[in-house]
């Protein structure tokens, strides 16, 4: 308590040193915080656009389909598998799919097209293509002869909403797959390649078009929290054959994605570790400072019977306050700013729109709301603060008494 | 039984350039009770002496024993300790933690040694009311004249109970009034509780007041004068 005291009434000797002091920890760690909240909130649209909406946090798929996707390694649907998959409760939705490439044609022209057979309900929760609907309406039931185009695929085959669509392609086990459809409607997605090629139908007409009754590519699961993704993954690899199954989570289905979130939070930490490095020296100045004017009084303290450590002890405690203070202040401040960005997102337009988008991503930047973006940035500048105070809290604790008084 | 012995006390400043013999083989026995100045030139070693006595500073040769204690023993640590347990200290100017109100700096030492809260505040007080300050208890440093300050540090020296107050040069920054008072003060706790005190000065006031006048030049006991009968 004495000690708390005494360093609490220390701070305000010189009150305009420690605000200074103070406010450069604050527009650090708010600084810091902010940056990081944009970062992640960026790493957070990526991660929703690739897996929310398309790969799901978890895929299971027959034994070997992610080396070799074709129709031959696909699994056999089956209400045992839903079963072990309904088991784990932070499943939330299992959606399969059935995917394939196939030859599109309209009137006059033919493109290349990558078919996804979907259940038009459980797709809902994962590419939510009902709410991507452009023009013309949704997939009613599972077994329509109708598809859903992408937006820009309907203008390449030279084609509207009501007009017929020819499928031709390859089947399960090399079997011929030809088909008739309607267009029902077009759908537009963040990412250009899929608009361009996509061709949705319902799954089990894509069975049927691909002769592979009851058999998925994939069955995509969403989670109710996503930090439950390994979990769930090693609970199911135990419950699954794995002679049968395959279970990957996201990572390992967009390793790409995971390398590039990595690299740039590296480079977002090494700018932010050079001005914690900043504000780290800006400490240590200002705590040599307090030891110099103070050394004459560090030297009476010591001759009247002070323990070397109870000196070490208040200035650490002094140094404790203000960096506590300061990475408190810049935390509150932080946190509505973020929360501004994460509610009113920062919306690109021209030319970064079209690179976003290009790289699958929506034009807009929602900041984190992630609580270890704002506590770990106080951590640091904590560790920090504790780092640069060890050597003038050290030079303290080693006074000689009859030279600090004579100084 | 001698509170404090020295012997055969050097100190050498700079030794490995050029030596500054500051103390020349000091033999010196000090008595409970005494009243006792040390004087002298500037530079005549006045200081040296004190602050080895006080455990601040080490001989370069020779021997401080300090109520049997020879102070060459103790690690820096223990020095510490020892000087928190058996030694009251009043400098010459700024004694004070200027954050702390003159109760709070004389309850600093008290706590220091563990004693409970209630009793280094009451003590504090009593302490303060026998140097004449109870009316200024919660006034910080910086609310006080240069002598009361020097009150209060004589009040936190003897909060600890020690053997003995080491005084340097205690006079040097007040005026003649506040002087005499803090001398009437001290001369006071040294006859009413038998408190040893021992002065550097340069002020003939104290000087006039001590009951044995120690002249140290060039770093040796040049006269060693006993004036009156100690407590």
């Amino acid at each position: 308590m004495l000690y708390i005291k005494l360093a609490w009434r220390n701070l305000w000797r010189n009150r305009r040193r420690t605000l200074i002091t103070m406010v450069s920890i604050v527009v650090a760690v708010l600084l810091a915080a902010v940056m990081r909240s944009m970062q992640e909130g960026q790493y957070e649209v990526m991660i929703d656009t690739t897996v929310g909406s398309f790969t799901g946090y978890i895929q299971i798929h027959q034994q070997g389909y992610w080396e070799d996707k074709t129709l031959d390694n696909t699994l056999v649907e089956s209400d045992s598998l839903y079963a072990k998959i309904q088991q784990q409760s932070s499943v939330e939705e299992a959606v399969p799919r059935l995917e394939s490439f196939a030859l599109a044609a309209g009137k006059n022209l033919s493109r290349p097209a990558m078919v996804m057979g979907i259940h038009p309900q459980a797709e809902q929760a994962l590419s939510d293509p009902k709410n991507r609907l452009q023009s013309g309406s949704y997939l009613d039931t599972s077994d329509e002869h109708s598809v859903l185009i992408g937006r820009e695929m309907i203008q390449r085959l030279n084609v509207q909403v009501g007009d017929s669509l020819v499928l031709i392609g390859q089947g399960f086990r090399g079997q011929r797959a030809t088909g008739l459809y309607e267009i029902k409607g077009t759908v537009s997605f963040p990412n250009p390649e899929l608009n361009r090629s996509i061709v949705m139908m319902p799954i089990q007409t894509a069975q049927e078009f691909l002769a592979a009754p009851n058999r998925l590519t994939s069955i995509s699961l969403i989670l109710n929290n996503p930090d439950n993704v390994n979990k769930t993954a090693k609970d199911l690899r135990n419950s699954l054959s794995p002679d049968r199954y395959e279970v990957m989570t996201w990572q390992e289905l967009a390793p790409e994605l995971v390398q590039s979130i990595q690299a740039d939070r590296g480079s977002g930490i090494i700018i932010i570790m050079i001005l914690y490095i900043i504000v780290g020296f800006g400490i240590l100045g200002t705590v040599l400072m307090m030891i110099t004017e103070r050394s004459y009084e560090f030297g009476v303290m010591i001759s009247v019977g002070t323990p070397r450590l109870t000196i070490a002890a208040m200035l650490a405690m002094e140094i404790l306050l203000i960096a506590f203070m300061g990475s408190g202040i810049g935390l509150l401040l932080s946190i509505p700013v973020a929360w501004y960005f994460n509610i009113n997102p920062i919306e690109f337009s021209g030319n970064m729109a079209e690179v976003m988008e290009s790289y699958g991503l929506e034009p807009f930047l929602p900041f984190s709301l992630s609580p270890e973006v704002f506590y770990g940035q106080a951590i640091i500048i904590f560790i920090i603060t504790l780092v640069f105070s060890i050597i003038p809290i050290v030079k303290a604790s080693k006074l000689n008494p009859v030279n600090a008084m004579r100084a | 039984m001698a509170v404090i012995t020295t012997k055969s006390v050097t100190k050498v400043y700079n030794s490995d350039k050029v030596p500054v013999h500051a103390l020349r083989g000091v033999d010196l026995n000090i008595e409970k009770g005494e009243f006792t100045a040390i004087v002298g030139p500037s530079g005549s070693g006045k200081t040296t002496l004190l602050n080895i006595i006080g455990g601040l500073d080490t001989p370069t040769e020779g021997k401080t024993i300090v109520q049997g204690t020879d102070l060459s023993t103790l690690s820096d640590s223990e020095l510490i300790n020892f000087r928190l347990h058996h030694i009251g200290f009043v400098f010459q100017a700024y004694n004070l933690i200027p954050v702390l109100t003159a109760v709070e700096n004389v309850s600093f030492v008290m706590q220091m040694q563990g004693r409970p809260n209630k009793e280094c505040h009451n003590k504090s007080i009593s302490l303060l009311k026998e140097v004449g300050l109870e009316d200024k208890i919660n006034k910080r440093p910086s609310e006080l004249s240069g002598g009361q300050q020097q009150r209060v540090a004589v009040a936190r020296a003897l909060a600890s109970k020690p053997d003995f107050v080491l005084a340097d040069e205690p006079t040097a920054n007040l005026d003649s009034v506040s002087s005499g008072e803090l001398l009437d003060m001290m001369a006071e706790l040294n006859q009413k509780e038998e408190m040893t005190f021992i002065f550097s000065t340069h002020d003939q006031r104290v000087i006039d007041r001590a009951h044995r006048v120690v002249t140290l030049v060039d770093g040796k006991i040049d006269n060693d004068e006993v004036r009156a009968q100690t407590v």
